[in-house]
């Protein structure tokens, strides 16, 4: 976890290090940061502890601690983090109730890597 | 009652046979008056023929005397006196005749009678005094003296006065006959009408009679007949409590008394219909409540809510044997006080209480409190059994083929047994009661079973696209970099650790088939074991060292006890499974904490320990974690098929041993595997 961002960067939210490891590698060869977090909990006090806010949250469902869904719920009772987009990628092949979640885009593990890119460039510029 | 008075003879028929001899009678009578009254006029017509007679008789006589007469010049000039006296005599007698004919046709007490007896004097007279004349003239010469000639005369006019007395006399019985004729007429034209005035007073008589008679009759059938029909009316009305009243004892009274007890027992016959057919729409509705009926409890539901009240029992239970069959539970009751349930709640099957005996023996038990039988249930005194009085206990086992699942308890308030009709409907009831609840279970099982399929695949599919998702970002990765011809500026150990990444990707994906298979293996009953003799310490030495890898990754220490080293025959590649698997739980629920394998020894049992010291797992939990598919927490977020405690166990106890948990929230679990060493 880098200390301190200034430029736009992605929070990957992920309890897999060989995925996390993999996303970030190739997002930063593409010239993205990336700051990862395994679990949800890590990934809000994360969110919380910063002032430059990452301009896009790749997040994962089955994760200990606090899953996707109930990261996805704290963070949008919180007004300081709540208008970042955020992607959700999960292999469970169904997003529960994904409307009441609002995601901005759902990504289907196995991941498309360009649509990733795709999604990534798109909110980072 | 009403038969006594039926049999005392008094009916219609009787009745109409008396009216037939009386009228038999009466026609007797009536011909009797009217030969009488007709023999008067019999009489009169008979006495006016013998007058009739009579008065030929003596017209005939007075001409036969009018040529018996004697004159003068005849007697004197006459040659041959004899042959006159010959022919006189020969009148005389038809003359005589005549008189005597007509006396015997008259009685000795008629007027005419003596007249003509009379008549028979003056002749006898005349007779003799001709006679005399006679025989003067015999004596006599043809030519004879003046003085002879008046003597003649003088004889002549003596005998002439007879003869005109017995013509008077004649005469007269003419006259009197005549008379007595006019007056016979006279009666006979006086009666002329007598006959037909009786006969017609007679017939109006008999026709007023039969009239009367056959009115009064005829109403009073009639009465009893509109009666009979009113009441045929009211019953085809459908009214069938309607009693006819009998209004005479005849016929008609009997057939309305038995008009009545017909429609008695038609309305018996109606009732018991009623009843069969409001049972057998209770049995429909029951049975299509069953068929909606998707659990147990929705089936006891049915059974309480539609079953007991359709037989409007007090109160009642389903008493379910337990899944080890040595026990009965009761799972629903309904009107029984909680202190009896909560004292029954379970009690062993071989209790001796009719319901046990009922579930022991599948068959229905019927008793009263008041049998005798009560007694020979010695447990029943613990019941409130023989508290209440009046009432029959019904137990109907709930049986599906030859198994008994359970049985219905049913408590009536009633004295009388109940008849076959009422038991066969409880016993279809108890039979669709059990196919309900057999069939909820299979229901509940399949449910069960789809849903742990469902959630299995989902499961699989995750754990199955897990691995594949770096596996693929490695390799696409790889893909951008050649496109962009920057492989050969990536360092050897960026690309060393792509190879590593993607060859643990697939150990998991070989993995999770591997477990997948023994599923496979084990649901079919195909898991075979290669037994072979082998050291558990060194097993577990081999274990450690395999497993010492991946024990890094999760930074949890490995402290090996052995307590007592044994040799085990078993499969061993499938017990260094179960450890594997028991160690990458400990690892993966209490990661960074450590995990402590001991082994030991008991009475040629082998005891392998794998404690962590991690959250541990509820108590309602730690049977359900050796069932397929099953997680603890499957919410929580730990991956995994939920499979590796399921295939330990099947491998433990196809080793004929035993894989037990025990734990404490928050202090962690000890996971005991239990091997007999030599198994066969």
């Amino acid at each position: 976890m880098n200390q301190d961002q200034t430029s736009p960067y992605v929070l990957l939210i992920d309890d897999d290090v060989d995925i996390s490891d993999a996303i970030k590698s190739i997002l930063s060869d593409e010239g993205h940061e990336v700051v990862c977090a395994h679990n949800g909990l890590e990934g809000l006090s994360y969110l919380r502890s910063r002032q430059q806010k990452p301009s896009l949250i790749l997040l994962d469902i089955m994760m200990p601690k606090m899953n996707g869904y109930e990261f996805r719920a704290e963070q949008l009772k919180d007004d300081s983090i709540n208008k970042i987009p955020t992607v959700v990628f999960s292999a469970a092949g169904r997003f529960d109730e994904e409307d009441a979640f609002q995601f901005t885009a759902t990504v289907k593990k196995p991941l498309d890597l360009q649509r990733l890119i795709d999604l990534v460039k798109m909110h980072l510029g | 009652m009403l038969n006594n008075q039926f049999n005392q003879n008094s009916s219609i028929l009787n009745r109409l046979r008396s009216v037939m001899v009386a009228i038999a009678l009466f026609i007797v009578l009536c011909f009797f008056a009217l030969f009488f009254s007709s023999q008067g006029l019999y009489k009169n017509l008979q006495a006016l023929n013998q007058d009739n007679n009579l008065l030929n008789y003596s017209s005939q006589a007075l001409e036969s005397l009018n040529s018996t007469e004697l004159r003068l010049p005849d007697v004197i000039n006459r040659t041959n006196i004899t042959e006159l006296r010959y022919r006189f005599t020969e009148n005389m007698k038809v003359s005589e005749k005549l008189i005597s004919n007509a006396m015997e046709q008259t009685s000795q007490t008629d007027e005419v009678h003596q007249i003509l007896l009379k008549i028979n004097e003056a002749l006898s007279h005349f007779r003799s005094s001709s006679d005399l004349t006679f025989n003067r003239l015999s004596g006599m010469e043809l030519s004879k003296s003046t003085k002879e000639v008046d003597e003649i005369n003088a004889d002549l006019m003596a005998s002439r006065q007879y003869l005109l007395d017995a013509k008077e006399l004649l005469r007269k019985v003419q006259i009197v006959i005549q008379q007595r004729n006019d007056k016979i007429f006279n009666t006979i034209y006086k009666n002329r009408f007598k006959p037909l005035l009786v006969a017609v007073f007679l017939s109006t008589l008999f026709f007023t009679f039969v009239l009367t008679f056959g009115l009064s009759l005829s109403r009073k059938i009639g009465r009893s007949i509109s009666n009979l029909l009113e009441a045929t009316d009211k019953v085809a009305n459908g009214n069938l409590d309607y009693q006819a009243r009998v209004l005479h004892f005849d016929e008609i009274g009997r057939l309305t008394d038995a008009f009545n007890k017909m429609i008695t027992s038609l309305k018996t016959g109606q009732d018991e219909l009623s009843l069969a057919i409001e049972r057998t729409n209770g049995l429909q509705n029951i049975t299509a409540a069953f068929s909606e009926a998707l659990t147990p409890e929705q089936v006891f539901d049915v059974v309480f809510e539609k079953a007991y009240k359709t037989l409007k029992a007090l109160y009642g239970a389903v008493v379910m044997v337990s899944e080890d069959g040595n026990s009965l539970e009761i799972r629903r009751t309904i009107g029984l006080d909680q202190s009896i349930i909560d004292k029954w709640k379970t009690f062993p099957i071989n209790s001796d209480l009719p319901v046990a005996e009922c579930v022991r023996y599948a068959k229905p038990i019927f008793i009263k409190n008041s049998d005798m039988d009560v007694k020979k249930y010695k447990d029943l005194e613990k019941t409130d059994f023989n508290k209440k009085n009046e009432q029959i206990h019904v137990y109907l086992p709930l049986t599906i083929g030859s198994e008994v699942l359970g049985a219905l308890t049913l408590t009536f308030k009633r004295a009388e047994d109940f008849d076959t009709p009422e038991k066969e409907f409880m016993l279809a009831l108890a039979r669709q009661c059990s196919q309900a609840i057999h069939r909820s279970e299979l229901y509940d099982d399949a449910r069960k079973a789809i849903e742990a399929r469902d959630e299995f695949l989902s499961i699989a599919s995750h754990e199955l696209r897990t691995p594949l998702t770096p596996l693929k970002l490695q390799l696409q990765g790889l893909e951008r970099h050649i496109m962009r011809g920057t492989l050969s500026d990536l360092p050897a150990e960026k690309v060393v650790k792509i190879i590593q990444t993607s060859d643990r990707q697939i150990n998991r994906l070989s993995t999770l088939i591997d477990d997948l298979l023994d599923v496979s293996r084990i649901t079919t009953g195909k898991l075979s074991l290669n037994k072979e003799t082998f050291s558990v310490s060194e097993m577990i030495n081999e274990v450690v060292i395999q497993y010492s890898q991946q024990l890094k990754t999760s930074q949890s220490n490995l402290h090996v006890t052995i307590l007592e080293d044994s040799q085990g025959n078993w499969d061993k590649v499938r017990i260094e499974q179960v450890i594997i698997n028991l160690l990458t739980n400990a690892a993966k629920y209490a990661p960074n904490k450590p995990i402590h394998i001991t082994v030991g020894k008991t009475k040629g049992h082998v005891q392998i320990k794998v404690r962590d010291e991690g959250p541990g797992i509820a108590p309602e939990d730690q049977e359900r974690i050796f069932k397929r598919f099953e997680r603890v927490n499957s919410k929580n977020n730990v991956g995994g098929l939920g499979l590796g405690l399921y295939i330990s166990k099947q491998i433990v106890e196809a080793h004929k041993g035993s894989i037990t948990v025990s734990s404490t929230l928050g202090e962690g679990s000890t996971f005991t595997v239990d091997l007999p060493q030599e198994f066969h």
